[in-house]
């Protein structure tokens, strides 16, 4: 098989056998129906399991919905934010889903654009995380506000001059690009969805697909028309999402207050969202990899390319924090020293240094040791990421507000049931759309992982290495892509 | 240390002391001589109505004796006003008097209602103090602050072209062009994107239909199907 004999990707094999279940080479038929067909199966059949963690994750979101009622119906009240600390969890959480949606696309964007061919198999994954979590955190602002019906007031009354109103418009600029960005390497995959499923399938599936695959057929000028519509989503989409991080930064730069006082305030938070989105990514990848027994395509490879980029995004974030806290320290005035005796000594100091050591020098000694660079290590540092990534939004929302603008006492703030609730809420409705998802889209990008197949068994046509090579150049010749096959069913 | 001492015989000593005691004596009568100061009248000149935010003349004259213009004295404009419980008079302008006795200065109302105006002369070494008041209404209603912060730069914050009245009222609504080019650069290609995939539809209609594939769910799927669910 041409897994099994491809001599780059013997982590699958490795993956495999840890796994213990059959891969698809122990599968009759070649390995390019077997992708589609471990691919397309959640689509094809749903278990109770699935309903049950449904019925779990609305229950969650239920629970959050009775919480808002409550804010709705008293305010802002049942909260823990006052004037002095005026954004609490809800802005943390705001920034940490906006942060995580841009590895997603932006990541997705940045191989494709370098040719990185590893990273086929879970571009999918990634553009849909980048959705998910804008649709998710874009819902923060609006139950931040306490009044949402006051919303239009933007629209009517915004200062073009305000970081409020440029966060409004990049956050909508990016949803929609993203989507787009989403939907335009879905279109083969859905035709493949309208061919394969067949007549078993329910009716409304079978509509759905014929619909979104707009007819593709796999034709030359078809093809040609979707490579250019995705180069051009693929250059616009990467400063779009930069500017939106950088956007939401200045939102906290602008304003007048100590702690938020930086010029490095957009590169870094455009650097921590990448490196929580990776994190978020390799999380996925592997809950999805299990769940849905894609071993043999997300691989080892996958997950340890994806844990090196972690470690230089952990170093990136260790030298802005090294260059943030030495330049303010060493001008150190009354207010840094407030903010800086708070987060590294005082009732703040706990969650600040897990976050350093937890989030950025844990993650990256996991990388660079070979032995602990595994799946089950990358998952790892990649969850240690996540959550310090939560804590590290959380210090700089809260621990800026802590820092008292005029000479009074501190303010405390603790979030109340309703943002926990709430929170909880979000994070379920976050599992609830991939949850979704999965049965209604191929997980992975099928026609790209053929197309990558094809390419890497030229290559070994060409350049044969060892007998293994010339064996999966050959069965690698015979795969052909999905599109292709389609055009021949019609002969 | 060295220690400075001074010796007098006795007779020195006391020619010294009665020295001392006639000019102590003397010094008063030279200080109430200095008192003897030329007296003074000013003139105060301000409207007697004026609109909020409006840049108000004040005028004082300033003549001594015989209405003989006094030159190079300072005049303060001043209000009473009073502040957190604390009364007295907020200097509004100051200005020197020409060859006329004149001084000239002016003052932007910054509230409404009737104030009253005082020019001030407080004397020097020649002249007398004097002071007179004038009553003024400050009337009407507009938003006195606007934002001057940071720099101007000419099309992005501020009009390209400086002497066009109309361009320079529409251009706070048009300062935004930056970000309106950047957005419609960026919704261009969005739109570009959409037109292709108007198009790969429009080419797909041109080709027969796929003829059904080997379904997933029928066949050697169905186990698989089984296997997968989650």
């Amino acid at each position: 098989m041409a897994l099994e004999a491809d001599g780059e990707r013997g982590g699958d094999m490795v993956a495999l056998k840890r796994t213990g279940r059959p891969g698809p080479e122990y599968i009759e038929g070649g390995w390019q129906p077997q992708l589609e067909r471990r691919v397309l199966a959640p689509l094809a059949g749903t278990g109770p399991r699935y309903f049950l963690w449904l019925a779990f994750l609305i229950a969650v979101i239920g629970w959050a919905g009775f919480a808002y009622l409550q804010q709705w119906r008293r305010g802002l009240i049942v909260t823990g934010m006052r004037d002095r600390i005026s954004w609490g969890l809800y802005i943390t959480s705001f920034v940490f889903f906006i942060g995580i949606s841009h590895a997603g696309t932006l990541l997705s964007a940045i191989l494709r654009a370098v040719k990185a061919t590893w990273q086929m198999s879970i571009t999918r994954m990634a553009e849909f995380i980048t959705v998910v979590a804008l649709m998710v955190g874009a819902l923060f602002p609006l139950i931040d506000l306490g009044r949402p019906d006051r919303l239009w007031n933007i629209v009517v009354f915004g200062r073009w001059q305000s970081p409020l109103l440029w966060d409004l418009l990049a956050i909508a600029t990016y949803l929609t690009g993203s989507t787009l960005y989403l939907y335009l390497p879905l279109v083969p995959d859905f035709a493949l969805c309208r061919d394969r499923l067949g007549p078993q399938a329910p009716a409304w599936q079978r509509h759905f697909f014929e619909i979104v695959a707009l007819g593709w057929r796999g034709t030359p000028e078809q093809q040609r028309l979707l490579e250019h519509a995705m180069t051009i989503m693929m250059v616009v989409i990467i400063p779009v999402a930069v500017s939106v991080h950088t956007v939401i930064s200045w939102i906290f730069s602008m304003s007048l207050r100590e702690p938020f006082n930086s010029t490095v305030f957009g590169a870094y938070f455009v650097a921590g969202a990448i490196f929580s989105g990776i994190a978020a990514i390799i999380v996925l990848m592997a809950v999805l990899r299990r769940l849905l027994r894609l071993e043999a395509y997300i691989t080892e490879r996958q997950f340890v390319n994806l844990g090196f980029l972690l470690a230089a995004l952990a170093l990136i974030m260790v030298y802005m924090n090294l260059s943030e806290y030495v330049t303010t320290g060493y001008k150190m005035n009354a207010d840094t020293a407030v903010h800086f005796q708070q987060l590294m000594l005082g009732r703040f100091a706990g969650l600040f240094w897990f976050y350093i050591f937890g989030g950025l020098v844990v993650p990256g000694l996991i990388m660079l040791f070979p032995r602990t660079r595994t799946i089950r290590g990358v998952v790892v540092a990649a969850t240690l990421v996540l959550v310090a990534m939560w804590i590290e939004r959380y210090l700089i929302v809260v621990g800026g507000f802590s820092v008292p603008l005029m000479p009074y006492q501190p303010a405390q703030y603790a979030p109340t049931w309703v943002e926990w609730s709430i929170l909880a809420g979000a994070f379920a409705l976050f599992a609830l759309i991939i949850s979704v998802f999965t049965k209604l889209f191929p997980v992975v990008s099928i026609w790209e992982v053929v197309e990558y197949h094809q390419l890497e068994a030229a290559t070994a046509v060409h350049r044969p290495r060892h007998g293994r090579d010339r064996q999966s150049a050959r069965e690698g010749t015979a795969a052909v892509p999905v599109t292709v096959l389609a055009q021949e069913a019609t002969q | 240390m060295n220690e400075i001492s001074c010796r007098f015989s006795e007779p020195t000593r006391r020619g010294l002391l009665a020295l001392l005691a006639l000019a102590g004596a003397a010094l008063p009568m030279a200080a109430q001589a200095q008192t003897a100061l030329a007296p003074t009248a000013i003139g105060i000149g301000v409207p007697s109505q004026a609109q909020l935010g409006q840049l108000i003349p004040l005028q004082a004259r300033l003549v001594g004796v015989g209405g003989v213009p006094i030159p190079k004295a300072t005049i303060y404009f001043t209000s009473p006003t009073t502040f957190l419980n604390v009364t007295g008079d907020a200097v509004l302008a100051e200005a020197v008097t020409d060859a006329q006795g004149l001084a000239t200065a002016s003052w932007r109302a910054t509230r409404t209602g009737g104030l009253t105006i005082q020019a001030e002369f407080r004397g020097d070494d020649r002249y007398a103090p004097a002071k007179a008041a004038a009553p003024l209404v400050v009337g009407g209603e507009r938003q006195l602050y606007v934002q001057q912060v940071g720099v101007r730069i000419p099309a992005l914050n501020t009009a390209p072209i400086s002497g066009l009245p109309i361009l320079a009222r529409l251009w706070p609504g048009l300062s935004a062009w930056p970000i309106a080019v950047a957005l419609l650069v960026v919704w261009s290609l969005y739109a570009t994107v959409v037109a292709l995939l108007w198009r790969i539809a429009a080419a797909g209609r041109s080709v027969p239909a796929v003829a059904q594939l080997p379904s997933l769910t029928a066949g050697t799927g169905s186990a698989e199907g089984a296997e997968v669910q989650q």
